[in-house]
């Protein structure tokens, strides 16, 4: 295995609904998480989000979904979930002006905590980048490639994950992704 | 400091131009919300009171905005009233609420006015949320309004004929069936009209207020030619009564009012005009040497895609069939679902769009997602529905079928944050 990606900031990397989303879909939080060498945390409202991801078990295209389910992440340590301290509702209540409540307890919690960040959204990354001290923010195909490296998968192992969170979260890369190259390249390892 | 620098500065995190401060939040606007927020859910003052261990005046004077409201207690009120903090303080067009104006009319009993303001809330969250997608595209829905009818002296199956005579000749229909009405009320006239599951007496609502314009809702548990005709009956609502907001309930065999017989009667001659019924009932029998079955009817019915009672009651009207004769099918036990499946017609269900929202209202929302405006969980929010299906809504309409050049199939992805026009130097 090569060397493990530093997150830092106590090894704690805070996940909003969309790569909380992502990475339960992909179903190797634990090996994402060894490889960030961290532990994930969300924020309480995300938790409160009612998230679905497709099912596995369908060889034809299916729209079974299934309810995501913390509580083993939450068992095994991997995923904390955390409220908003007193002082950080004042800030929660300006971004929630703009974005949901979850995306803007997160907002809240990445600038109060200094918490790297993993998210897709464009908005909230806007908004938190207009910020003074904004945090570190990945995104799930960022993550995806520390997880790749870090465990040195082979093309079949990264292409199946791939193609497992494109079509089990749904998930394409946003508009103006810079990895959307790697993660075409990754995916049509199986194609071929 | 300067004061203006310090509302900048929240629990010392220097904010960028995009939030605004809770403190500068217009405590009149916010206690707006959280009265319609109580309402929609049907909470008293007390009951809110209680909850959060306050007492009622306190409520009272939080709703008026004569008191600010407290960050904890606005937490709790979003969390009492299932509402998100989010929700409660962005910032809404509309002032006066549909329950409001909803309130002149009638209902039987508390409980049913307490129904009526539940779904007239969220008829005009789903006409605001509507509103605030087209700002947020700066794309508003163009309105071809014509002036209001003028009916006073003119006897009401007189006046109804005449505007729907009209309305066709505007619109271009000529005197055959009406399609796609949805689609042309939103298109062609602007209207906004959601489908939405209301209570089963409650065929539609209309509303209409300057900044929204003209809303319809008509229930999505009624079958769609009952649907298409509560469509026409509110846009005869529309037509003739604008300001005076509408809500038709099923006929309980009662004498409909003034207003609800004009809607009604627009609604009647609108979707079956009489020239065009006629020719094509003459034309029927023509072929039929003089013989009309059941089915012949029932193949009318969906070419206007109207219920069958409707048609036969019209084809009575113009003394095309006896009088009585739906009355007389229905002693028979005749039943009209079994026979449509015997000759295997569809109820006209499947070629409608009976979802929810327009699908304006859906590509406004994947547009302002992809610019940057939404965030994934409003996005799912203004569909109503969760982020996997949200995610799935916007690479349904990100992407359209294509044929290249060589005739080969394939998919053609729409970058809804570029232009369509272009700019030329």
């Amino acid at each position: 295995m090569s060397g493990r990606k530093s997150v830092s900031h106590g090894s704690i990397v805070l996940l909003d609904a969309c790569c909380l989303l992502n990475f339960y879909a992909a179903g190797c939080c634990e090996a994402i998480a060894e490889a960030l060498g961290c532990s994930f945390v969300i924020a309480e409202a995300v938790s409160k989000e009612a998230l679905y991801i497709l099912r596995k078990d369908t060889a034809e295209e299916s729209t079974a979904r299934e309810a995501v389910d913390l509580s083993g992440l939450i068992g095994s340590g991997i995923l904390s979930i955390v409220s908003l301290a007193e002082a950080e509702r004042t800030a929660f209540l300006a971004f929630a002006g703009q974005v949901d409540d979850g995306e803007a307890a997160t907002c809240a919690l990445a600038i109060h905590r200094r918490l790297p960040l993993a998210t897709d959204d464009r908005k909230a990354r806007r908004l938190l980048q207009a910020q003074a001290g904004a945090p570190r923010l990945y995104s799930t195909i960022e993550v995806l490639k520390i997880w790749a490296e870090y465990t040195q998968a082979n093309a079949v192992t990264l292409a199946r994950t791939l193609i497992t969170v494109r079509d089990r979260g749904n998930f394409l890369p946003p508009r103006g992704e810079p990895l959307r190259e790697w993660w075409e390249a990754g995916i049509s390892a199986l194609k071929e | 400091m300067l004061a203006e620098e310090m509302t900048r500065t929240i629990a010392g995190m220097r904010i960028g131009m995009e939030l605004q401060p809770y403190a500068a939040l217009d405590p009149a606007a916010l206690g707006a919300q959280l009265q319609e927020a109580r309402k929609a859910r049907r909470f008293t003052q007390q009951e809110v009171a209680e909850a959060l261990g306050l007492a009622r005046t306190t409520i009272v004077a939080m709703e008026k905005g004569e008191r600010r409201v407290q960050q904890d207690e606005l937490i709790r009120l979003a969390a009492l009233f299932g509402r998100e903090v989010h929700e409660l303080i962005r910032q809404r067009p509309v002032r006066q609420g549909f329950s409001v104006l909803f309130r002149s009319l009638t209902a039987r009993n508390e409980a049913e006015a307490a129904e009526r303001d539940a779904y007239a809330i969220e008829f005009q969250r789903l006409c605001e949320d509507y509103l605030e997608l087209e700002e947020l595209c700066k794309a508003p829905l163009g309105r071809r309004y014509p002036p209001e009818y003028g009916v006073r002296g003119t006897p009401v199956e007189r006046a109804a004929e005449d505007i729907a005579s009209e309305e066709r000749t505007r619109l271009g229909l000529g005197d055959g069936p009406v399609v796609h009405l949805r689609e042309l009320l939103e298109n062609d006239i602007g209207l906004r009209v959601f489908y939405m599951d209301l209570p089963s007496r409650t065929a539609g609502m209309f509303c209409y207020s300057d900044p929204l314009g003209g809303c319809i809702a008509v229930n999505a548990r009624h079958p769609e030619d009952r649907c298409r005709w509560s469509l026409a009956h509110e846009f005869g609502h529309f037509l003739t009564e604008r300001y005076n907001p509408d809500i038709s309930v099923l006929p309980a065999g009662g004498r409909l009012s003034a207003r609800e017989e004009l809607a009604d009667g627009f609604a009647k001659y609108f979707l079956l005009p009489s020239t065009g019924l006629s020719r094509r009932f003459t034309m029927l029998r023509r072929t039929n040497q003089d013989v009309i079955t059941a089915a012949d009817l029932l193949t009318l019915a969906d070419y206007f895609q109207v219920s069958f009672e409707a048609l036969l009651r019209r084809l009575e009207e113009l003394r095309l069939l006896p009088g009585g004769t739906w009355e007389r099918l229905q002693d028979a036990g005749f039943k009209v679902r079994e026979a449509k499946s015997l000759i295997a017609l569809s109820s006209g269900a499947d070629l409608v769009d009976r979802e929810l929202l327009p699908a304006r209202y859906k590509y406004l929302a994947v547009e302002a997602f992809e610019r940057a405006e939404l965030t994934e969980g409003q996005l799912a929010r203004y569909l109503r529905t969760d982020r996997l299906t949200a995610r799935g809504v916007v690479q349904k309409l990100g992407e359209r079928a294509d044929l290249s050049a060589s005739g080969e199939a394939g998919v053609l992805e729409i970058d809804f944050s570029q232009p369509i026009t272009a700019t030329t130097a």
